[in-house]
This record gives structure tokens, C-alpha cells and sequence, in this order.
């Protein structure tokens, strides 16, 4: 039991689509999709956007290129980005350490990256207070935003602080 | 249950487990439904830490009336003894968000819930939705918002069993 649905409700899941939702930079469309054929399911995706063509999709913090659904699977959660890799420099007191993300990776596992033992390699104690945030910016990046969401337009990089600072005392 | 029986709060709640978004998790296996029965909402969230290899799953419960206008209570909960769990041995943010306390003005020693402050009741201890508005909840945040940070809990967890067991 994961889906609600009670007698003659409306919003129940056709047979065979695919609900999907896709998040391109600062909007999100959700639509129901048929898979036809031998048709690539990013493919039809593609066709639903103006701009499809240069776009990159990817599944919710994923690495893998989007291209088909798994077997079974009946909703799809996307991140469309023109960008393919999102360049992240995150700075620590006098360091800059680098790791390629796809756009579809959250601010969580960039931080995740950040305070493990391939980034800065913070004790337990400093990682629980970590976050990441704008350079100047007074609030920490929320945590379930993807990285494609926060890079500039024509950019495909993204600078942020890694900071212990603990923000509810002002 | 015909639909007209429903009240909103419960349709909101049920609209947004079915919502594209809530159930990709429930694909993903990063989180399943283990009861409900509104305003109750019983989860499992489960993640994998990718870099130390290990997996954690832990059981909540959310009590969601007058859900989105009032954020749900959420506690750990173990759904086979219907008891909240003693708080785990974890890492420091993990303890702090699963420690024991209490909520403010309660005169009987009330339990506050998770202590994040996306949280019904830790959201209104020294006013940490307000200094905090990116974790806090707000009537337009969809459900995926609170398994988002209930599976950050869980791969928290994760990571901190992987440094254990390297250690």
C-alpha cells in the first residue's frame, strides 16, 4: 500500500503510462507519457520541451543519463539541464576542492561530498554542522534543491562556501 | 470511504502520496508506506551511503492533521511494537535530531518530536522556523519536503555506520 485511492476518485494512473515529473531550471512540468515502440522514453520527453534538443535529462540525483524507464517503474522524477556536468568549487577556509556533479545532484550529496573524506574530511562533530552557501548569501542552500537549479545562465560552474556556522543564533 | 467523507486535510495528504514526486521515492526504494491511517502516516526511509557501502532504514510516524497548514508531528517509531525507540547510537546530527525532549508548554512532559526545524513542534522552539526558512515548513512544501529530510536522517546514518565500521 503506497498509493491512496479511494472509490470513484479521480487522479488514478492510466495502464500503461508513465507519470513524470521534470524539472527544468526554475520550473517543473509533470505529465503522464505512453511509451510507444521501440521509442526511447527521454526521446518523447525531449519532444514535450521547445528548447529539448540541448537539454540533458537525468533521474533525480542520478549520474546515469536518463534514456528509458526501469522495468516496473510507473513514476518518473527528471532533471532537465543544458549543462551535462555542473563544475562544483566548494571553499574552506584557505582551500578550493573541485568535483563534477551532473545538474541532477542535490545540494545534500554535494555536502555529503564536501564533509566526507573525499572533500574536506570534517570530524562527525563539524559535519553535523555543515552546509553549503552562496558566497555573500545569509542563508545555507536548502538541502533538497539540485545543483542545475543554482548555476547562472551560460554557466555550467558553481562556487559555495562550505560553512560551520550556526545559522539559528543570528 | 466515498470521497465527499474525506476532509481536506486528508485529500491534501492523500494527493500528495500519490503525486509523481512521493511515489518516485517509494520506487526508488528510498521510502515505503508501513501504515495509514489518516491523520497517521507510518514510513520507512532507507538509504545507501555511497561511499562507505553501508545501508540504514529507520521507521516514522507523522501525525498529519490539518495537514498543509499545520506541519506534521514526526517521530521515530517502530511499527511491529507500536512504541517510539530508544534514540539510536549515530552521529551527532542524528542524535541531536532523534534525541529525547520536551515540548515547549507542555505540563506533562510531551515528547517534541523530531528535533529539526521543519518539525511541528521544534519549528516553534526558540523560534527556529523563523531563523531557519529553509528547513522550515511552510502550507505550500509538498510531503516529498519532510522524506526528503527524514531520508538525509537515515543517509546520515548510513554514512556515520560506514565510519564506524572503517574505523
Amino acid at each position: 500500500m503506497n498509493a491512496i485511492h479511494h472509490p470513484g476518485q479521480e487522479g488514478q494512473p492510466l495502464g500503461g503510462a508513465i507519470n513524470v515529473e521534470v524539472e527544468v531550471e526554475d520550473r517543473i512540468e509533470t505529465f503522464a507519457v505512453t511509451p510507444t515502440g521501440e521509442t526511447m522514453l527521454v526521446d518523447i520527453i525531449r519532444a514535450k520541451f521547445e528548447n529539448g534538443s540541448e537539454l540533458h535529462f537525468f533521474e533525480r540525483d542520478r549520474d546515469e543519463p536518463f534514456k528509458h524507464h526501469a522495468e516496473g517503474r510507473k513514476h518518473i522524477r527528471l532533471v532537465g539541464h543544458r549543462c551535462h556536468e555542473v563544475k562544483l568549487k566548494v571553499r574552506y577556509e584557505h582551500e578550493t576542492k573541485d568535483h563534477d556533479f551532473k545538474p541532477s545532484a542535490t545540494v545534500f550529496r554535494a555536502l555529503q561530498w564536501a564533509v566526507g573524506k573525499h572533500g574536506y574530511n570534517l570530524d562527525p562533530m563539524q559535519a553535523a554542522k555543515a552546509n553549503l552557501i552562496l558566497p555573500g548569501a545569509d542563508q545555507p542552500l536548502p538541502r533538497e534543491d539540485v545543483l542545475g537549479k543554482l548555476v547562472k545562465p551560460g554557466d555550467c560552474a558553481l562556487v559555495v562556501d562550505l560553512t560551520l556556522k550556526d545559522f539559528t543564533n543570528g | 470511504m466515498a470521497e465527499g467523507d474525506i476532509s481536506a486535510a486528508q485529500r491534501s495528504l492523500e494527493a500528495h502520496i500519490n503525486s509523481v514526486r512521493f511515489q518516485t521515492g517509494v520506487e526508488e526504494g528510498r521510502w515505503k508506506i508501513v501504515g495509514y491511517e489518516f491523520p497517521w502516516l507510518d514510513v520507512q526511509a532507507t538509504a545507501h551511503d555511497p561511499y562507505g557501502g553501508q545501508t540504514a532504514s529507520f521507521e516514522f510516524r507523522s501525525l498529519c492533521d490539518n495537514f498543509p497548514a499545520l506541519g506534521p508531528f514526526v517521530q521515530r517509531w517502530d511499527s511491529a511494537r507500536k512504541i517510539r525507540p530508544e534514540p539510536p547510537k549515530s552521529s551527532p546530527g542524528v542524535e541531536d535530531a532523534l534525541k529525547t525532549w520536551t515540548r515547549d508548554g507542555s505540563t506533562t512532559n510531551e515528547y517534541g518530536g523530531i528535533y529539526r526545524a521543519w518539525q511541528r513542534y521544534a519549528a516553534l522552539h526558540n523560534s527556529w522556523a523563523t531563523k531557519r526558512p529553509d528547513e522550515a515548513w511552510r502550507r505550500d512544501r509538498h510531503l516529498t519536503f519532510i522524506m526528503e529530510h527524514l531520508y538525509a536522517l537515515v543517509a546520515e546514518h548510513a554514512a556515520w555506520l560506514g565510519r564506524a565500521k572503517a574505523a
